[in-house]
């Protein structure tokens, strides 16, 4: 019975690649700081670099999604040593969590919640349609202060969470997609999404997010996976400055 | 037939290759099996990321001992050494499915617990998922969708392909009727080899048809929704598996074994919550017919219990009054199931019988002293102050 959905999902995919209309440029790449908030200036921050999550494939010709384990691996690893070197470059202190350590379903649990808020602000506050009224001058989302419960041997002041969903286009897509725009058909390209937010781990508020609806680098490589992290913490707060605006 | 098949093909293998013995190919069911390919391991990573959340799912029913019993069952179907490579998560979900993952990760539903009569109608749907993980089916499947759709996608740019994209459709769906067909039958020889009642298949199946065919008249549709469409069907009609599964048993060893002593002690503890989350449904017609079943004619105080809290949910008129007799039944029945004197004092309180509902929530009480809601009750049981 279960296959039975993911089947349809499948199919439907292909189906939809229909011609996309032509659209005016919107921006793809927003973030948002809470009002008022700036590090401390007198010690460094220390932040918690929580395991990214990664989901990277190929797209198949048709444009379905084909999960790739070793590309998973080198992202993974990629996108943790360039948050720690940015930081490092930035003066902040990144030290990564050690995700399979106690406490795994507290963060799993946490995970869970941060994907729904964030989901939550990127529709109804960076980027969607429809502005929830309560949320039109404010950005102060939080997912609790059990955050604090999560990792308090790391000491950190902050979490830093990454979200990075790539699927790079197989040969056969790209031939298809030349196909389609010989005949008019729109951009059928594979999707480059990501995001990262800053967490205050003592009460869970999120001071900091970061969308990118379209994000460049191939994020395999070290040079691709700094490129990205460079993109994404545009707009991250600046050390000690505490000056930062909401788009 | 497929067994007899292996096994010549192995002594054929034995005999011809005596000095340098050729490795066997792990399947999924062997120790230490890992994926080979990058599809493979595609899935299985995105399967384990499910697996780590589905250990932090509030949904999850952590009792040892009903896992342990459900891991039994699966073991002595498909036999202890295969069994070691699946791990179970009872889920408490009251409709009736099960699932299992290309990396070994098995889903079953509560409400599978509550729909089985016995253990080898367990023993059945367990055999039967373990079937589509011992021979990839869910790799077979990604690889024949991959296929199909690039070739669907080739024919969009052809004039007139759609005919063709659908035919393609079509059998990507019958591609996957086959394989539950498949493992339809496999189980079935999983169930015969391991001494269970080999008709405990075809009897889910025919309750099941049951139930989805009060549902379909209850809500009018006259149509019983999964038969509507054959041809983009992921699973046989239910009508067929019921028949073939029916027709293939008679040519096994036949078996009174289907162990519903052991099934009902195992899952006792569990069968109120279970009922309760059925009844929650609000799907009256789906839950009578389901009760029925399991009744068979012989109404245990469980299940009079149940059927009044069906009725007592529903509260129609005339509804409470049969809901009243049920429990009394029950209570007749079994005086120490403590849910039909707690239900039946809410019932007589609500119909304004003050005096004897509280008399039947006191002896709720004394019954179930330590229960989780005795606050609640005691306050209700308490007499007015004068």
């Amino acid at each position: 019975m279960a296959r039975r959905l993911s089947i349809g999902l499948a199919l439907a995919t292909v189906l939809a690649a229909s011609p996309i209309l032509a659209q005016a440029p919107v921006a793809t790449e927003k973030y948002a700081v809470r009002e008022g908030f700036a590090f401390t200036p007198e010690t460094p921050p220390r932040i918690l670099v929580f395991r990214p999550e990664v989901k990277v494939g190929e797209q198949t010709t048709a444009g379905i999604f084909q999960n790739n384990a070793e590309w998973h691996a080198a992202v993974t690893r990629e996108l943790s040593a360039a948050l720690v070197a940015t930081g490092g470059k930035r003066g902040i202190e990144m030290v990564l969590h050690d995700d399979r350590a106690a406490n795994s379903q507290l963060l799993t649990e946490h995970r869970a919640l941060f994907r729904l808020v964030v989901g939550t602000i990127i529709r109804h506050k960076l980027f969607g349609k429809d502005p929830l009224p309560s949320k039109v001058d404010s950005f102060d989302w939080s997912l609790g202060s059990g955050v604090a419960k999560i990792a308090p041997a790391a000491k950190a002041d902050y979490g830093l969470f990454l979200l990075s969903h790539d699927s790079f286009e197989s040969a056969g897509r790209r031939a298809a997609k030349l196909v389609a725009a010989l005949m008019g058909n729109g951009d059928i390209a594979g999707t480059h999404f990501g995001y990262a937010a800053l967490i205050d781990m003592k009460n869970g508020d999120i001071v900091w997010l970061g969308v990118d609806l379209k994000a460049g680098g191939d994020v395999r490589t070290a040079e691709g996976a700094t490129q990205r992290v460079e993109q994404l913490l545009n707009g991250f707060p600046v050390r000690a400055s505490g000056k930062a605006v909401a788009p | 037939m497929k067994r007899l098949r292996n096994s010549l093909t192995l002594a054929a293998l034995a005999f011809a290759a005596p000095i340098a013995a050729q490795p066997l190919e792990l399947r999924p069911t062997n120790a230490g099996y890992q994926p080979k390919d990058a599809v493979e391991q595609g899935l299985w990573l995105e399967m384990d990321e499910a697996e780590q959340q589905m250990r932090a799912s509030k949904f999850l029913i952590e009792d040892p001992e009903l896992n342990a019993y459900v891991k039994g069952v699966l073991c002595r179907a498909v036999g202890t050494e295969k069994c070691g490579a699946a791990r179970i998560y009872l889920m408490r979900t009251p409709q009736f499915n099960a699932a299992m993952a290309p990396n070994g990760m098995m889903l079953v539903w509560s409400g599978l617990l509550l729909r089985a009569r016995n253990e080898a109608e367990l023993a059945a749907v367990l055999g039967h998922e373990f079937v589509h993980f011992e021979q990839q089916h869910s790799l077979k499947s990604f690889h024949d969708i991959k296929a199909k759709s690039n070739a669907m996608t080739w024919l969009g740019f052809v004039p007139g392909g759609m005919l063709a994209q659908i035919g393609l459709m079509g059998s990507v769906f019958r591609f996957n009727r086959e394989m539950e067909k498949q493992a339809d039958i496999a189980a079935l020889d999983y169930l015969s080899a391991s001494g269970y009642d080999p008709t405990a298949p075809s009897k889910i199946w025919e309750q099941l048809l049951g139930e989805m065919e009060v549902q379909a008249k209850a809500n009018k549709s006259g149509v019983v929704a999964q038969e509507a469409s054959d041809f983009f069907s992921s699973h046989p009609n239910t009508r067929d598996r019921m028949e073939y599964l029916r027709a293939a048993a008679q040519r096994k060893a036949p078996s009174s074994d289907d162990g519903a002593g052991r099934y009902r002690a195992a899952i006792a503890r569990w069968w109120p919550r279970l009922i309760d989350d059925q009844v929650k449904l609000n799907d009256f017609a789906a839950t009578e017919f389901l009760l029925d079943g399991l009744a068979r004619g012989s109404w245990t105080a469980d299940l009079l219990y149940a059927r009044g809290e069906l009725y007592r949910a529903r509260g129609k008129e005339g509804d409470l009054a049969k809901a009243e007799g049920f429990y009394r039944q029950s209570a007749t029945k079994d005086p120490a199931l403590a849910e039909s004197w707690r239900s039946l004092g809410m019932l007589l309180l609500r119909q304004g019988k003050s005096d004897e509902g509280r008399k039947m929530l006191r002896r709720y009480l004394d019954i179930a002293p330590v229960a989780g809601d005795r606050p609640m009750i005691e306050a209700m049981a308490r007499e007015p102050q004068k």
